[in-house]
């Protein structure tokens, strides 16, 4: 029964690592792009470490996978921000069908500061009541 | 009583944002593998309530691995987060949604 979880995550996971592939392929500019790079690639491998722990389900084993795991989610999401936030300062185009670019004026000419929008009354009742 | 709370808040968060990144991952698939782009793509800014580094890492991460959204860069007063999304029907509607779905959650699990 095991055996047979263990290769559906093992499929699942390379399914998913191989759409990925396929984003990275045909999405049309970069920051789309890196939407597949990070979300499909990481769940994919994610389960396909998971799958090698079923099969061999030693104590060692399942502490490498889960530190792994922990690891893959914890950078793939910085890894994204850098490489995005490096390809906007470079002024990678957005995608012609992009409908917004909320973005744009707010860096300054060196790209050293990044200015922010105001506050809208409402969404910030929370922050001033902890002491 | 507290450390009851925290412990369901950090249940709850966790199933959260694994049904999240499956569900990213599903809508993120689905245009990979379709012919049309369904995407309509766009940056917006959130406006943030969370202060500490602990809290923006987290809503950060949580806005990256989940549906079709990334965060980009955030503002040097950190007031603002600016975030890559890629079904952006509604950027009113994407802001609100961050704002109470995911930047509520971290906030109730970091602030109880």
């Amino acid at each position: 029964m095991i055996e047979w979880i263990a290769a559906g995550l093992a499929l699942l996971g390379a399914v998913l690592v191989l759409i990925a592939g396929l984003g990275i392929l045909r999405f049309p500019d970069l920051y789309t792009r890196m939407h597949a790079a990070t979300k499909a690639s990481s769940l994919g491998m994610s389960l396909l470490l998971l799958a090698v722990a079923l099969r061999n389900p030693e104590a060692m084993v399942w502490m490498k996978v889960l530190c792994g795991i922990l690891f893959l989610f914890l950078t793939a999401p910085i890894a994204a921000h850098l490489l995005g936030r490096a390809a906007y300062v470079h002024k990678v185009p957005l995608w012609e069908g992009s409908v917004a670019d909320e973005i744009a004026g707010n860096y300054s000419d060196d790209h050293t500061v990044l200015r922010g929008v105001a506050r809208q009354s409402g969404t910030d009742n929370l922050s001033n009541t902890q002491g | 009583m507290k450390r009851l709370m925290f412990v369901l808040y950090s249940l709850e968060f966790v199933l959260f944002y694994v049904w999240e990144v499956m569900h990213s991952n599903l809508r993120v698939a689905y245009d990979a593998i379709t012919p049309d782009h369904h995407a309509r793509p766009g940056i917006v800014a959130i406006p943030l309530r969370v202060q500490s580094d602990l809290e923006i890492l987290l809503l950060a991460n949580l806005i990256s691995m989940t549906p079709g959204t990334l965060s980009l860069d955030i503002s040097t007063d950190r007031s603002t987060l600016y975030v890559h999304a890629m079904f952006l029907d509604d950027p009113e509607e994407m802001r609100r949604e961050i704002i109470e779905k995911m930047e509520g959650r971290v906030l109730r699990l970091l602030r109880g």
